[in-house]
């Protein structure tokens, strides 16, 4: 686990105290401090930081900060105080950076690693139930051009809208990535599946 | 911009670093109050990838989106597409390959039999009235053609996940162990593991009783599940043999075993 960079750890208490900050009902800051990770996490890779998890701990320390040490913190929308703390620490983060980071083209994985990838990704989809596959199978398997048609018409034929369709499937996608990267991580014997 | 409906080409520009830092700034205090529009950003985000792997984005945003948008954790996601594709496709892939030859020798083909017809059909018309007039006389009944039924095809069958959850303790229930059984047909396991601290991030690792880890991972996020705060894993089948495991959650100050026996068939 990396943990922020910073000379104030996050304890317990600190914690515990900005979870009822975000809301006195526990499940719903747990939901509130699930979705502002998010938030935070999307703020900081559309920013281009090389280290954004580092950056999100940051700004969530912070904000645990201020709330432990007793400084009253007044706002409608804890969210938006959040994107104020996150615009602070960006500018932090501009100011040490040196150069921008030159990201290159995806390189090409070897045949033998794709081929690997491959296979994980077909076992986790065989993971997931058959309406789900067929989903993704009828999401994933048209071009730009039929695109739009065809996912109206996936949408209409699971009751749902086109933006809802397209999240799901975002959802499923989450899910498949993260197994596929467990099938490929070091010490998993990855074999390919067999058809039946 | 909080009174403006956000569109999926100004959610594009965002992604791609095409919005003024006013803009910016604005749509992100948008999308930090509304998790939809979060997950709105996502899907664009899966859009743009796809697009991209498919090699259908317009020039000027394929150098955008290698220039701005690609980060690691993106490349990543790119492989993943490339892979997601051709998993859904097998069967669509091989033949693209020969789909267009064969329609363009198609279409020649229709060409030259449109011809033929045309050459043909004088003499035709003449056959046909002659064909008319025999048949008016001998009293005949034109022949019926008749229609096969296309074959049904089957569904594939889904493979199942296995699935446990498991409570801290290295046993439970006064001494029983949770049992996982996993099916031959089995591909994924998926393991719950019910947290009894919060924290923002997590680390596991799996082992055999008593062998080394065989899997370990950092940054893990907990999930609600079932109004719970549980961890959860996916695995692939092969990573388990029969025998007893143990999983290992740790965060700040904390640490918690979880006990499980895993029985194959």
């Amino acid at each position: 686990m990396s943990g922020p960079v910073n000379e104030w750890a996050l304890t317990q208490e600190a914690f515990d105290r900005l979870m009822e900050w975000l809301d006195p009902d526990a499940g719903t800051a747990a939901r509130k401090y699930e979705q502002t990770r998010r938030n935070l996490l999307k703020f900081f890779e559309c920013r281009r930081c090389v280290s954004a998890e580092e950056q999100v701990d940051r700004v969530i320390d912070r904000v645990a900060r201020r709330i432990s040490e007793g400084v009253e913190v007044y706002t409608a929308n804890p969210f938006l105080y959040f994107h104020g703390v996150a615009l602070n620490v960006f500018q932090e983060y501009l100011r040490k950076q040196i150069a921008p980071m030159d990201v290159p083209v995806p390189d090409a994985e070897d045949s033998a690693r794709m081929q690997q990838r491959l296979e994980c990704m077909e076992r986790c989809l065989d993971g997931v139930p058959a309406e789900t596959r067929q989903m993704m199978v009828d999401y994933c398997t048209v071009d730009k051009a039929s695109k739009r048609r065809t996912r109206e018409t996936l949408a209409e034929r699971l009751g749902t809208s086109v933006n809802s369709l397209r999240i799901r499937v975002h959802r499923v996608r989450e899910q498949l990535e993260r197994c596929v990267t467990i099938c490929l991580s070091p010490g998993v014997e990855t074999k390919p599946p067999s058809r039946h | 911009m909080a009174d403006k409906v956000v569109d999926q080409e100004m959610i594009e520009r965002y992604l791609l670093g095409e919005l003024s830092p006013d803009e910016q700034a604005e749509l992100e205090a948008l999308y930090f109050s509304d998790a939809e529009l979060l997950d709105r950003i996502d899907a664009a985000e899966d859009d743009l990838i796809d697009d991209y792997v498919r090699r259908e984005l317009p020039a000027a945003q394929r150098m955008r989106f290698e220039s701005y948008f690609l980060n690691e954790k993106r490349r990543e996601r790119v492989r993943m597409a490339v892979a997601l594709f051709k998993a859904t496709a097998p069967r669509v892939a091989p033949r693209q390959a020969w789909v267009l030859p064969l329609a363009a020798s198609l279409f020649g083909a229709a060409l030259l039999a449109i011809v033929w017809l045309m050459v043909q059909n004088r003499g035709l018309h003449q056959r046909i009235e002659t064909l008319h007039a025999e048949i008016s006389r001998k009293g005949a009944t034109p022949p019926v053609t008749a229609t096969v039924p296309a074959p049904v095809k089957q569904p594939a069958t889904p493979l199942p996940v296995a699935a446990i959850v498991l409570a801290p303790g290295l046993t439970r229930d006064g001494g029983d162990v949770a049992t996982l059984a996993v099916a031959s047909r089995t591909r994924t396991v998926r393991i719950e593991a019910r947290l009894e601290t919060r924290a923002p991030r997590y680390e596991a690792s799996l082992q055999r009783a008593g062998e080394s880890p065989i899997w370990t991972a950092s940054g893990l996020v907990a999930q609600t599940v079932d109004g719970e705060r549980r961890l959860v894993l996916y695995f692939p089948r092969e990573q388990f043999t029969s025998g007893d495991y143990i999983l290992t959650v740790t965060a700040r100050g904390f640490i918690a075993d979880y006990s499980f026996t895993v029985k194959l068939p």
